[in-house]
C-alpha cells in the first residue's frame, strides 16, 4: 500500500480487517458515517499464463475518498494504479499479490499539483515493513516508466516473479 | 448444442475483443509515460490508416507518426525534456462495446474515457485539469497480431480543476501547432450548456460480416 508492506496472508488480514475493519464491528460504526471511498477499475492489461495456473493484471483507478466527522464531510480525489497477480486454487480464481501506486490525492477544490504526496488515509498501521519507494505527482517530477510494468505474455510465473 | 467449430469461433472471436481492449489499455499507458515511439508499435503501418483528434485529422501511418512523435515527442527526445517535468496526463478507458467481424480480420470498438492532464503552462507552474473524451477506434488482424488502424477521439469537455465543465470554452486539446492533414471532416461536439448530447458521437458498433460492409463510421 502507498503506506507500507504486508506479507503472507497474515499481513494482507491485518491490513484490511485491522487497519481498515469491517462494518460488522461496532467499533468502527461511528467512523462509518459519512465514509465513502471508492476505486474504480479501468484500463486493465491482464495475461493468464500458458499453464493456467497464475495471472497477472495492472489497472488504472481513478477514485475517491470522503470521511466526515460531526457532520462535517472532507472530499478528496484519489487516483491510483494497481499491479496484482492472482493464483488458480482448486478451480477458483484468488488474488495472490497487490501493490497500489498512488497518483495523486487532492481534495475536490485542490488541484493535485498543490498538494504533498499520496499516502493514503491510514494513520497508524500494522504494515510488516515501510512502502517501497514509488512516484507521487511533484510539479518537478517526470512521470515513471513502468509503475506499473503492464504484464506481457508468459509461460509460468517462475518465469517472471514478482515485478510490482 | 454447439458445434466444436461453432465454440472454436466464439472463443477466436472472444479472444480478438480481449487483445484489442489491452491494446487500448497498453497505449492508455504508454502515452501517459510519453513513450510515443513504441506506442507507434501498436498501429498498422498501412497508408489507409486515419487518426482524429479534436484540433485535425492525420492520414496514413506516416501521419500518426507525425501526430505522436512530432506533435507530441517522446520522453527519449533531449527537446522536450523540460516539457516533462510535471506533465501527466492520463486517459483512462471504460464502459467498452467491442464487435469484432465475423471473418476475424477486422474489429472495431468504443470507450469512453474519464481522464486529466496536467501540464506546464508558464509562471505559475502545472496546471491540471479534467479531461474526459470517448473514441471510436477500428483495428485490424496483421499476422496474427491485432494493430490499430484507425480511431477518432471525441472530447466531451476539458476543465481546469476548479471550474465547472458548464463554464468553459468548447474542448479542443491543448496542442497548438500541430502538423495534421486537414481539419476534422464532421464537426464533432462540445458540451454546451444550450446544446443537446449528440447520438452517434461515436455510434457503438453492432456485429458485422466484413469491414467492407461498414466501412469508416467514426
Amino acid at each position: 500500500m502507498p503506506w507500507g508492506s504486508y506479507d503472507g496472508y497474515k499481513g494482507v488480514e491485518r491490513c484490511y480487517l485491522l487497519d481498515h475493519g469491517d462494518r460488522s464491528y461496532p467499533e468502527i460504526w461511528d467512523f462509518m458515517i459519512g465514509l465513502f471511498p471508492m476505486h474504480t477499475h479501468t484500463t486493465g492489461v491482464i495475461e493468464v499464463a500458458d499453464d493456467l495456473e497464475t495471472a497477472r493484471g495492472c489497472w488504472l483507478s481513478p477514485g475517491q475518498e470522503t470521511f466526515a466527522e460531526n457532520g462535517k464531510a472532507e472530499a478528496t480525489w484519489a487516483w491510483s494504479k494497481i499491479g496484482a497477480d492472482f493464483i488458480q486454487e482448486d478451480g477458483v480464481w484468488k488474488v495472490w499479490r497487490m501493490r497500489v501506486y498512488p497518483v495523486f490525492q487532492a481534495p475536490y477544490d485542490t488541484c493535485w499539483t498543490d498538494v504533498p504526496p499520496y499516502e493514503g488515509f491510514v494513520q497508524e498501521t500494522h504494515c510488516d515493513r515501510p512502502a517501497r519507494d514509488a512516484v507521487n505527482y511533484h510539479p518537478d517530477y517526470i512521470y515513471p516508466e513502468n509503475e506499473p510494468l503492464p504484464p506481457v505474455p508468459y509461460k509460468t510465473y517462475a518465469d517472471v516473479g514478482y515485478i510490482w | 448444442m454447439k458445434t466444436a467449430e461453432q465454440l472454436a469461433f466464439e472463443l477466436d472471436r472472444l479472444g480478438a475483443a480481449q487483445k484489442c481492449e489491452q491494446l487500448m489499455s497498453v497505449y492508455v499507458s504508454l502515452h501517459a509515460e510519453m513513450r510515443h515511439i513504441e506506442y507507434m508499435n501498436l498501429w498498422t503501418h498501412r497508408e489507409d490508416c486515419k487518426l482524429e483528434m479534436p484540433w485535425g485529422a492525420y492520414e496514413g501511418f506516416a501521419g500518426v507518426e507525425r501526430c505522436y512523435l512530432k506533435d507530441h515527442g517522446d520522453r527519449s527526445m533531449p527537446e522536450i525534456q523540460e516539457l516533462l517535468h510535471g506533465l501527466l496526463c492520463v486517459h483512462c478507458i471504460g464502459t467498452s462495446v467491442i464487435e469484432v467481424a465475423e471473418d476475424g480480420q477486422t474489429a472495431r470498438g468504443v470507450w469512453i474515457s474519464p481522464g486529466f492532464e496536467t501540464a506546464n503552462e508558464g509562471p505559475e507552474g502545472p496546471q491540471g485539469m479534467w479531461a474526459w473524451s470517448k473514441y471510436g477506434v477500428d483495428f485490424i488482424l496483421e499476422d496474427g497480431q491485432w494493430k490499430i488502424w484507425k480511431m477518432k477521439v471525441y472530447p466531451l469537455f476539458q476543465a481546469p480543476y476548479d471550474t465547472c465543465w458548464t463554464d468553459v470554452p468548447p474542448y479542443d486539446g491543448f496542442m497548438l501547432d500541430t502538423t495534421c492533414d486537414h481539419p476534422l471532416e464532421r464537426p464533432i461536439w462540445n458540451y454546451d450548456p444550450n446544446g443537446r448530447y449528440p447520438d452517434d458521437q461515436p455510434a457503438p458498433p453492432n456485429p458485422y460480416k466484413t469491414y467492407d460492409d461498414v466501412g469508416y463510421t467514426w
